[in-house]
């Protein structure tokens, strides 16, 4: 009995660190990756020479060289749990040395060890907290259980503990330890970071699930947007969800913005073909991440110049990234010389869907890049749909009509039925020409709408129930931020 | 025993085989002319699976060897300082080894020809990723060319990430200086041998804060151009970013009395003036300067400066009463930037694109040297590249100057040095040495507006950030 009660620490040790990996791999998996996204650690001398100088180099190169096996899922959880695990031992034993004169001291010391790795845990799950400074804990925490274990107390001991702990500080203690954000457990983060993952993947219809939870939020929609827009399906989906204009569709690269949205803009124009406004994106994105740099913005970088044809360009970023463990084969197939098929046929693609002709935009003219790749390649499906769902989110039907008449003259989708509709009896002239394709439910549906529109004076409750999925209720009731 | 270990570990050359190309090394140092006082050229082998790499320098009876393992060549500062002395005003020829897959390979040689010119000493340059005109973290450093010491002289993180631009020489040892902290609070931090100063340069007459400027050789005055500048994006041809002005004109700060000179000559609301900068006797000022007839940025292409001048009295501080025009920019086409004097009176060196007054995109752009003397200008294609070749700056003795340049990879301005001999050539340039040769490689950052000066500055980071906190900055009128 006396030896079960005695390893009840150890049980209840072994169930948190199993609550700790089960929590990281399944239901906070994508901060993990985040972290490592916007880390970069290359495997050669002069990255060792760049910590070395700096106050808790061990700390700092450990906790960036560990980050980077975030990428492999389990990898992360494992990793933390390890350290949280040791962070614990350490601890409980140094407290149980420094109380060993307690009968209680196993149970203090128990307390505050589990009190120290939540607080760890807790600090893990921010965004941008480092592993470097749990590492630093863990350092100071072993330089402590060193020196308490000193025998004696006398001029030598005091001597060596004041070393130690001076190597300590400059093994474990940089001077940005504990400067990350420090939100704790964000589960609206996790949401955010899930939609970046499975976008960098290519996981359209995973992204579309993820992104269909109404959160009233502009990115998510930007997310959701896009998954439509991969799927051919953007003009079907636009009125299913919360849209906030423009927006919506191409995320402001603005100071305002955060370095996370202004990354994520890049996806949408790279997916459309405009390099430009990529690049520009995942620049500044990058430039302001916490860390200036990061795996995913140096692959974008390298994918944006390949396709523009710029190889010296990309090289540098190839050659970074052929300098990591985990993105040296990616590197590799991406090196000209030695691509693979598949990467040749992604870049060739990308490449047919370029501008052919130059234009000057200022940064918030979305529409003129969107007009420049349609005229370069009218059948850049995803240009089009980006730039007639923009003019109807805009409330800009006399451009709508405009660009359909121009870019999608006959392509039949409901919204634009609808739309159209608008135009007709507002301003027919605007459709000359226009080989407008209607559906008879359409037509049925528009006039029940304008009448129980004029009957109840443009009451919002009158139309509410069945048409709050159409574009004329959107034209009438949605309120745009641009 | 230790050194029989040594002597074990360190490679060495046997049965090399003879290629009959250059060595693939970076930074490219094959057949180039530097000065005497420049730091070691170390380089590192590009080919895969190089594991070892010998050098031998030759010269006349004069030899050395150097062979390490790994790709990289690193030549000791003390061995590297005493060949440069001994064999200074000579051609020293380059011959390399690389050991790939085992195999000793012997590549064609190369020379460096030392010139007893020495180049300036240091050169300051603004660290900024090649973000479109944003920044975040930001850096101006100064380097000492003869060796591998930098210090910080400003850096925005201990200053509210504010943006700092512009860090410029002026005097006959470079010991003048001034740069731009921006933002609230902000101003010109002037440096003018004795006290650090923080002023505004702008009065009520001005519509625009000062940007490109230059010190008249006395120190007691800096000529400003002040633009609103708007930043457009190309959509194609890896052109990325156009900034124009949208207003730009002239002004004279006369740092004595704290007030800005201005003239109609030169804040003439029909014309674009910008980029000004002193003769060497200060007599006049060259700037550039373009009709405003264009739609922007709608039609920038046609938007084309000339190269000006105008005369400038330093006694009463007054502006000339005449503009000339030495390169006529509707006659030649092309658009004048960023003209520069030698401190000999003989040339302007200056930047020449295709269009507009922001050539860092542009890959067109090359440097252009306007002989004063005779009249003649010249491109320098011994020292040019495909890629955009700018900002430019002289050293003291009119025989180097430093620039800052894309053609390494397109995207990322390096510094980079040019020899310009008693006939007016030029000569091939090389990218500032590291001490690691794959420093810049792996860099994220851009080397921005390169200038030299012989002497370091009196000042530090730690200073800037004290002064910027501290002190008000003081008034022009």
């Amino acid at each position: 009995m006396k030896k079960l009660v005695s390893s009840i620490p150890s049980i209840l040790a072994i169930l948190m660190s199993l609550a700790c990996f089960y929590f990281f791999l399944f239901y906070y998996p994508y901060h993990l990756f985040y972290k490592e996204q916007i880390s970069l650690f290359l495997l050669n001398d002069q990255t060792f020479f760049q910590y070395f100088p700096k106050a808790g180099w061990i700390s700092l190169l450990s906790g960036d060289f560990l980050t980077q096996y975030f990428y492999y899922i389990g990898t992360g959880p494992a990793i933390l749990t390890i350290i949280l695990l040791l962070l614990g031992v350490l601890c409980y034993k140094c407290t149980v040395r420094v109380f060993q004169r307690f009968s209680w001291r196993k149970i203090i010391a128990f307390i505050i060890a589990s009190l120290v790795c939540i607080s760890e845990f807790w600090l893990l799950c921010s965004s941008t907290y480092p592993l470097s400074s749990t590492i630093s804990v863990l350092g100071i925490s072993l330089i402590i259980y060193i020196i308490i274990h000193f025998r004696k107390l006398n001029v030598w001991t005091i001597f060596s503990g004041i070393v130690l702990l001076g190597i300590g500080i400059w093994l474990f203690c940089p001077l940005s330890t504990f400067k990350g954000e420090k939100e704790g457990v964000d589960l609206r983060l996790e949401h955010f970071f899930a939609l970046d993952t499975e976008t960098n993947f290519g996981h359209w219809k995973k992204v579309e699930i993820l992104s269909e939870e109404d959160l009233s939020n502009y990115v998510n929609s930007y997310y959701h947007n896009l998954s439509l827009a991969m799927q051919g399906k953007l003009a079907d989906g636009l009125l299913d969800y919360y849209q906030a204009g423009e927006k919506s569709l191409l995320l402001p690269v603005a100071q305002t913005e955060t370095h996370f949205s202004i990354f994520a803009a890049n996806e949408a124009w790279f997916q459309m073909g405009d390099m430009t406004m990529a690049e520009h994106a995942a620049i500044l994105g990058m430039i302001f991440s916490p860390n200036h740099s990061g795996y995913r913005a140096l692959k974008r970088l390298a994918e944006v110049n390949l396709i523009q044809g710029e190889e010296k360009a990309a090289a540098k970023y190839l050659h970074m990234l052929s300098e990591t463990s985990c993105y040296k084969t990616w590197a590799r197939e991406h090196t000209p010389g030695h691509q693979t098929e598949e990467v040749k046929q992604f870049i060739d693609q990308k490449r047919s869907l370029l501008a052919k002709t130059d234009t000057l935009r200022l940064a918030g003219q979305n529409r003129m890049s969107l007009v420049n790749l349609l005229k370069s390649n009218p059948n850049n499906q995803l240009a089009r749909d980006y730039l007639l769902c923009m003019d109807l989110l805009n409330k800009n039907l006399n451009l709508f009509a405009a660009d359909y008449l121009e870019f999608a003259n006959g392509i039949f989708k409901p919204i634009y039925a609808q739309a159209l509709l608008i135009v007709q009896s507002v301003q027919p002239e605007l459709l000359q020409g226009c080989k407008m394709l209607m559906d008879e439910n359409i037509l049925k549906d528009f006039q029940e709408y304008m009448n129980l529109y004029s009957q109840s004076q443009g009451r919002i409750s009158a139309v509410k129930s069945k048409f709050s999925r159409t574009y004329w209720y959107y034209y009438h009731y949605a309120k745009t931020e641009n | 025993m230790t050194l029989l270990l040594l002597a074990a570990c360190t490679p060495s050359v046997h049965d090399a085989q003879q290629k009959d190309t250059l060595p693939q090394i970076y930074p490219d140092y094959t057949d180039i002319t530097i000065p005497c006082n420049i730091a070691p050229l170390n380089f590192m082998f590009t080919y895969e699976n190089v594991d070892a790499v010998s050098l031998v320098l030759t010269c006349e009876n004069d030899s050395y060897t150097l062979t390490k393992r790994g790709k990289k060549l690193v030549i000791p500062i003390k061995d590297w300082k005493e060949w440069t002395k001994r064999n200074k005003g000579k051609s020293t020829k380059v011959q390399t080894f690389a050991r790939i897959n085992d195999t000793w390979m012997k590549y064609q040689s190369f020379t460096w020809d030392i010139v007893s010119d020495e180049i300036d000493a240091y050169i300051t340059y603004r660290l900024i990723e090649p973000g479109f005109e944003v920044w975040n973290a930001l850096q101006i450093e100064e380097r000492c060319i003869e060796n591998f010491n930098s210090k910080i002289l400003a850096d925005n993180s201990m200053m509210d990430k504010r943006c700092m631009n512009c860090h410029i020489h002026g005097g006959d040892k470079g010991q003048f200086s001034f740069f731009y902290l921006r933002g609230k609070g902000g101003g010109t931090i002037l440096n003018r041998g004795k006290d650090l100063r923080k002023v505004t340069l702008k009065n009520d007459q001005m519509n625009g804060s000062t940007v490109y400027g230059d010190f008249h050789p006395s120190g007691k005055f800096g000529v400003y151009s002040t633009n609103v500048i708007m930043p457009a994006f190309h959509s194609m041809d890896s052109k990325r970013l156009e900034v124009y002005d949208s207003n730009s004109d002239l002004c004279i700060a006369d740092f004595e009395n704290n007030r800005m000179i201005l003239s109609p000559l030169t804040t003439d609301s029909t014309k674009f003036e910008t980029f000004p900068t002193f003769s060497a006797d200060g007599k006049k000022i060259y700037f550039c300067s373009s009709e405003i007839s264009t739609p922007l940025p709608a039609k920038v292409e046609n938007l084309h400066y000339s190269l000006c001048s105008i005369d400038f009295d330093e006694e009463k501080g007054e502006w000339g009463t005449q503009v000339d025009t030495l390169y006529n920019a509707r006659i030649h086409g092309g658009s004048a930037n960023f003209p520069k004097a030698s401190s000999d009176g003989k040339y302007i060196l200056f930047t020449l694109s295709d269009y507009g007054t922001f050539p860092i995109w542009h890959k067109e752009a090359d440097l252009y040297l306007l002989n004063l003397q005779t009249g003649t200008m010249k491109n320098l294609t011994e020292t040019n590249s495909n890629r955009s070749d700018t900002y430019h700056s002289w050293s003291g003795n009119s025989r180097w100057f430093a620039f800052a340049s894309k053609r390494e990879d397109g995207q990322y301005g390096r510094v980079y040095f040019a020899y310009l001999d008693k006939e007016g050539k030029s000569h091939k340039a090389f990218v500032l040495p590291q001490k690691d040769p794959e420093k810049d490689f792996l860099n994220l950052k851009s080397y921005n507006i390169p200038d030299l000066s012989a002497t370091s500055m009196p000042y530090d980071a730690k200073m800037i950030e004290k002064i910027n906190r501290e002190r008000q900055a003081e008034i022009f009128n």
